[in-house]
């Protein structure tokens, strides 16, 4: 599942173009992130956004226990 | 603050007539010698059996903190937290004040449970003295772990656990993300427990007299004693010592609470509101206080009169959170902001027609967005204030006189 | 392949390096200061600043090749990396190559940017406000065509881009007064700096020989000659003998070969000379010639007359020289024997400038 660390995260905004499925923007910029798991498909957008995330604030935390994939 | 006595006392019953910090003799023949001749495993298994749970905010269970540190390559180490940043809460300066050996001996023996061969004990500059006489009287053993005293800043979030823990580490008193959780890697990067001073006092007595004794008081999921805070519209506002589960009405009636309060702000700035016909019925558990939306938290209780302004008096405090973020994460240096913008906007009844939508909306998502729980706490104090001062509020939104008439009791720091 | 179309390629590739380059610090300062548009998101910003710069190091790496191919100006593989370690003008070449391992030193750090960690990235990918001037020095200075036309335009359009980036990317800046004060100033005077060098650098003529070339490459004269030049010399048609050695240096990567032929003249004239020819063997000895580079003069000013070869036979060799007051004509008949000892006749024909 996505996860940002707020400290570091400063509204660039480009993890929610990247995954508009799981990261939207508020009022201010600053994400919101549905922590739903990333299912296989959706994966690729995700780590593309964690690696352009600016300020390398974005994680891809493995999901202990559950499946990958969202049914 | 005047310090009285409730119906069971345990951490305040040795306290001297004077005022003054209980020494170490007195506090030896009142409670007698640590119990060292217990090991570690039958001491967690004390806690564990006498149900005991954290008395800083959260209430987890002492024993489960406890465990998170045994057993790892590297030695743990404990922290005493009497950072105490709620302001509306004082027991923890109180005990410190009072009786400070009863916080060295918990810290001592929750170090000796986990193996830990430091100790640090974190106050505000105010309470500092005491802990350092404290630990002068009991001088320097061989075998006893290394305790120091540290002063930490007096901010609202300097009691957060990774703030502690960044602050100890020689870094700013402000929150970090997680993980990692200092029970994986805290103070020098060793696994670090961190207990509420109260918690530890309360730890002391559990070692010594057992879980069964420390069970007679309270209730079957939150058993024992806890120090309460009570302030605002009550003739002697001050530190009691209540029994879990004991209904908010005798904590109310004991310490001269005329009856007139229209709500009650439980858990302090950190709480949520309950209003008076809730406060009637309800019991100081966090179980019973669930069916308000609310819980004991820093253990602070905030008396609201019948003339003031639940609306004046939420907006103050939202102002006040914005002013102690951290400043670290978007989401709350901007939400909070707007959302004591949105409540000064309903109390000055200025121009701008209140948006309550968009006021809910800026709530909901303050949730879990922050590097710790502040937003959070801010935003649920919000809600309820929309909840139990519905009739205030709407007076407001229809521009009709304010019950405070534009003057507020609560103090801020 | 020819050494022209060597040197055509190496200058394109610079340029088209620079150009992409320009884009890269635009790109870059838009994605600082959170430029987006309808077409252009965020991400694309940031992967194309990021492309950019891979395509402009493939480009820079094109360019360092075909420089070290064409073995023209003696220029290795190692000085694109060493700085200042060329032979062939070693300041403005090892600009570029300061350029190229800041460049060099950028991408790896950003590529391995969640190794590093933030703090760390930022604090050297400042140093991409260092890079790009030093190329730019680096191809105004190198360059043998830094006078034309076409090429000022285009540095003129590449700087006024990167000034404009760079006051755009403190205007948005969040750093303290002083900070962006400091930058403004920087952002105008540094091309300002740069640009009254150029005017009294590579835009002048002799700056070919100013900026380090060796001497054996410079085919025009391109040196300002001292006033007090040549007393010694005759100003009639004079003869005398030579006496010197002749060099010839081993095959290059073209496989061409310099040869030195380097001495003094005794009888009516006096004076040390010095001829330079590249050119290609032929099978009896003798080579086919490329280019060349002569002086003559006095000993205390041995380049008082400076020119080429502009005719060879077998071992007669005649050279056109310019002087300060005059031009000097120069036939040579040499011997040469086996151990590279050569002797012979020279006859002087000096004729008015102009």
């Amino acid at each position: 599942m996505l996860r940002v660390n707020p400290i570091l995260c400063d509204a660039h905004g480009l993890c929610a173009e990247l995954v508009p499925e799981r990261i939207e923007l508020d009022e201010w910029g600053f994400p919101i992130v549905d922590e739903t798991p990333v299912p296989p498909p959706l994966e690729p957008h995700a780590r593309r956004a964690v690696a352009d995330c600016p300020m390398l604030a974005l994680r891809l935390d493995r999901v202990r226990g559950l499946p990958q994939q969202a049914r | 603050m005047t310090v009285a006595e409730s119906a069971p006392s345990r951490l305040l019953d040795g306290l001297r007539a004077d005022g003054a910090p209980v020494s170490l003799v007195e506090h030896l023949e009142r409670y007698g010698p640590l119990p060292l001749e217990l090991r570690p495993e039958e001491l967690r298994v004390r806690i564990a059996e006498s149900g005991l749970t954290g008395r800083g905010g959260a209430a987890f269970p002492t024993a489960a903190k406890l465990e998170s540190v045994t057993g790892r390559h590297t030695r743990p180490v404990v922290v005493a937290n009497g950072a105490e940043g709620e302001p509306a809460s004082g027991k923890d300066k109180v005990l410190l004040a009072y009786a400070p050996q009863l916080v060295v001996d918990g810290a001592l023996l929750a170090a000796r449970a986990v193996g830990a061969k430091r100790i640090v004990i974190a106050t505000t500059a105010a309470t500092h003295a005491f802990v350092a006489r404290a630990l002068a009287e009991r001088g320097r053993e061989a075998g006893r772990p290394a305790v120091r005293s540290a002063v930490v800043p007096d901010r609202f979030v300097t009691g957060e656990e990774t703030a502690l823990v960044q602050f100890l580490n020689g870094g700013p008193a402000l929150p970090t993300f997680t993980p990692p959780r200092p029970y994986e890697r805290g103070v020098g990067g060793a696994p670090t427990v961190v207990l509420n001073v109260e918690t530890l006092a309360q730890l002391a007595l559990v070692a010594r007299f057992g879980p069964a004794w420390f069970r007679s008081a309270g209730t079957r999921d939150e058993p024992g004693t806890a120090l309460v805070t009570i302030s605002g519209a009550v003739r002697d506002p001050g530190v009691y010592e209540v029994e879990l589960g004991s209904p908010l009405a005798r904590l109310l009636q004991e310490a001269g609470g005329d009856g007139g309060a229209q709500a009650y702000l439980v858990g302090g700035f950190f709480g949520t509101w309950i209003g008076a016909a809730e406060a009637s019925s309800a019991l100081l558990s966090n179980a019973d206080l669930a069916r308000f939306g609310a819980s004991l938290g820093a253990r602070a209780i905030v008396a609201l009169p019948a003339g003031a302004c639940g609306i004046a008096e939420t907006a103050r405090i939202a102002r006040y959170l914005a002013e102690q973020s951290a400043g670290q994460c978007g989401p709350c240096v901007h939400g909070l902001a707007a959302v004591a913008e949105s409540l000064e906007d309903l109390v000055l009844r200025s121009r701008r027609t209140p948006d309550t939508g968009l006021l809910r909306r800026r709530l909901a998502q303050a949730a879990n967005r922050g590097a710790c729980r502040h937003p959070d706490g801010a935003a649920a104090l919000v809600a309820s204030s929309l909840r139990v001062f519905s009739a205030e509020l709407d007076r407001h939104l229809h521009r009709r006189r304010c019950t405070g008439n534009g003057r507020t009791v609560i103090q801020l720091p | 392949m020819s050494s022209q179309a060597l040197w055509f390629a190496t200058r394109g590739f610079g340029v088209v390096a620079l150009l992409l380059l320009t884009a890269v610090v635009v790109l870059g300062a838009a994605g600082a200061t959170r430029w987006r548009s309808r077409r252009w998101p965020r991400f694309v910003v940031a992967g194309l600043h990021r492309n950019l710069t891979l395509l402009a190091l493939v480009f820079i790496v094109l360019h360092v090749v075909t420089t070290v191919v064409d073995g023209y100006a003696p220029i290795s593989l190692l000085n694109a990396v060493f700085p200042f370690t060329s032979p062939y003008r070693p300041i403005w070449l090892g600009l570029g190559a300061v350029a190229f391992d800041l460049l060099l030193a950028l991408t790896a750090t950003s590529l391995l940017r969640a190794r590093i960690g933030y703090r760390r990235w930022r604090a050297l990918h400042w140093l991409a406000y260092a890079s790009w001037p030093v190329a730019l020095v680096h191809g105004l200075g190198t360059g043998t065509d830094a006078r034309l036309a076409w090429l000022q335009v285009v540095t003129l359009a590449c700087v006024a881009c990167v000034v404009g980036a760079v006051l755009w990317r403190v205007s948005g800046s969040r750093a303290t007064s002083g900070l962006r004060r400091a930058s403004t100033v920087a952002a105008l005077a540094v091309p300002l700096a740069i640009g009254g060098w150029y005017l009294g650098g590579p835009a002048r003529h002799g700056w070919a020989a100013r900026a380090g070339t060796p001497r054996s490459l410079l085919v025009r004269p391109a040196v300002t000659l001292p006033a007090a030049a040549a007393p010694a010399l005759p100003t009639n048609a004079f003869t005398g003998t030579f006496t010197g050695r002749v060099e010839e240096s081993s095959r290059d990567a073209n496989g061409r070969v310099l040869v030195n032929i380097s001495g003094r003249t005794s009888g009516d004239s006096r004076g040390v000379l010095w001829i330079r020819l590249q050119g290609e063997p032929l099978e009896d000895g003798g080579v086919t010639m490329t280019a060349s580079g002569a002086s003559y003069g006095p000993s205390s000013t041995p380049d008082a007359y400076v020119g080429k070869i502009v005719g060879l036979q077998g071992t007669r060799i005649l050279l056109s020289l310019n002087g300060s007051t005059n031009r000097l004509s120069l036939l040579l008949d040499l011997n040469v024997d086996s151990s590279g000892v050569a002797t012979g006749t020279v006859q002087g024909n000096p004729a008015s400038l102009g």
